[in-house]
């Protein structure tokens, strides 16, 4: 019968949100070039999934002098990548909202999506000091944004107590780059985390988490 | 004392999908349509996959709304609705005993058809609805804190249960009613649901109870949506006197 015809044709999106800073401070040492690198190859392993029970979709917020959609959420394979620049303060608020307005937004992300991955790579102290706070707190307070996986990694002299209160609620540790050559790791071992999601048979469980002592053992691991 | 009544048809299938398959694991969903003399009660209900005694708790919310509904003999659908939707939870924790009823979480929506009115409650996720004769659809409100595949329940002590209820609607202005789990709802947009009785009721009324139930899980088994994995379960119900 005519059942088939009503029913949706598409998989089940499992959303990837980054919302990663390129404020001045990332041009040095490399770091932008590392997490533009990082994102590519992140986002080419995800065009590689066969054998998925859903369809990543990954969106970029930047936080550089401002907030930006850098890449609206899409499916990875239609993805055409374009690298990021860093200049500017540090607006960890503004982004922290507009990662809400898409979590919050049905339109983008339907009930019907999996629990989506939500990632914050910085390397600084927010600049909107008086402001993240309260951004972070409604972040937090949504009952959809709550419920994502979250994963946070900070680079050099970053703050760990913006991280941490990112990740409340989760027991997910804050994840440490000392240089940029970890930033590959760090987004590797996200990559693994998202893709073990999809080809198992319940893509809302995270069995596995990446390692905890990214600054130390994660080397020999990877 | 209840005045003769005629029973509304139904259609109801529930299969199990590729997720539970794959683990070896029993389907989760449970279904049941009763007939008494109070009147008709379809029940859906939809054990929590990571709940170890889910498939439990579903079917014995089935069971547990019948209990009450035999208790109050019948629902009073204007008065002490919350004392029924609780003694529903009362019953399911008696049919679940000794399990810890976190162990048997499961969601329950279930519709009456009783002195010619529709009733409908749901507690979780999935979709129960209404298709009006004028052509619109009413269902029990959307929760926004139930996305993401996380969902509410009897046997959740973690949050507070909000039961959304839906009607009453008289029965003259019913044209059918539909109950489904997530793993249906998830994969049908909202707009369709009107066609989608249309049809379906067009579809079944002529088939004998059987056929119904051999087509119906005929097209859950090859549903459509790509890398699908929930249990589904889908029951859709129509009086003589819709149109």
């Amino acid at each position: 019968m005519a059942l088939k015809k009503f029913v949706m044709a598409e998989a089940r999106p499992l959303p990837v949100l980054l919302i990663l800073d390129v404020s001045g401070s990332m041009s040095v040492d490399g770091k932008i070039d590392a997490l533009n690198q990082a994102v590519k190859e992140m986002i080419g392993e995800f065009t590689k999934q066969e054998d998925h029970q859903a369809e990543i979709h990954v969106g970029i917020i930047t936080f550089g002098g401002q907030a930006r959609i850098h890449q609206e959420l899409t499916p990875a394979n239609e993805i055409s990548w374009t690298p990021m620049g860093a200049t500017g303060t540090t607006p960890f608020g503004a982004a922290i909202d507009a990662a809400r307005e898409i979590i919050e937004d049905e339109e983008v992300i339907p009930s019907r999506a999996y629990r989506p991955t939500i990632v914050v790579v910085t390397d600084g102290q927010p600049t909107d000091e008086g402001y993240w706070e309260s951004a972070l707190d409604n972040f937090l307070a949504s009952p959809r944004a709550s419920k994502a996986f979250r994963f946070a990694m900070g680079i050099g002299d970053f703050d760990r107590g913006v991280l941490e209160s990112f990740l409340k609620g989760t027991e997910m540790p804050v994840f440490e780059a000392t240089d940029s050559t970890k930033i590959a790791k760090f987004f590797h071992a996200v990559t693994m985390s998202v893709s073990t999601r999809v080809m198992s048979k319940s893509p809302d469980s995270q069995d596995t988490f990446p390692d905890p002592r990214f600054d130390s053992d994660l080397d020999d691991e990877f | 004392m209840h005045g003769k009544q005629t029973k509304p048809h139904y259609v109801g299938a529930s299969v199990r999908g590729p997720s539970n398959a794959a683990r070896n694991k029993l389907k989760q969903d449970a279904w049941n349509v009763f007939n008494r003399s109070w009147g008709t009660l379809g029940v859906v209900c939809d054990g929590l996959g990571s709940k170890s005694k889910s498939r439990t708790g579903a079917l014995a919310a089935c069971l547990a709304v019948r209990d009450m509904l035999n208790q109050v003999d019948g629902l009073d659908m204007h008065s002490n609705l919350g004392t029924h939707l609780k003694t529903i939870e009362q019953k399911w924790l008696a049919r679940i005993h000794p399990h810890n009823p976190n162990d048997c979480m499961t969601t329950c929506l279930f519709c009456v058809y009783t002195e010619d009115n529709w009733f409908g409650a749901q507690l979780g996720d999935g979709f129960l609805g209404a298709l009006l004769n004028d052509g619109n659809m009413v269902a029990c409100s959307p929760d926004g804190e139930l996305a993401f595949n996380l969902t509410n329940g009897l046997g959740d002590s973690s949050q507070a249960k909000t039961w959304r209820t839906l009607g009453p609607l008289p029965a003259k202005d019913v044209h059918s009613i539909i109950l489904a789990t997530d793993g249906v709802s998830d994969d049908i947009p909202l707009g369709s649901y009107p066609m989608l009785l249309e049809e379906l009721v067009n579809e079944y009324q002529p088939l004998n109870q059987m056929k119904r139930y051999q087509l119906l899980r005929r097209e859950l088994v090859d549903w459509p949506t790509p890398h699908h994995l929930d249990d589904k379960t889908l029951l859709a119900l129509w009086s003589n006197k819709s149109k």
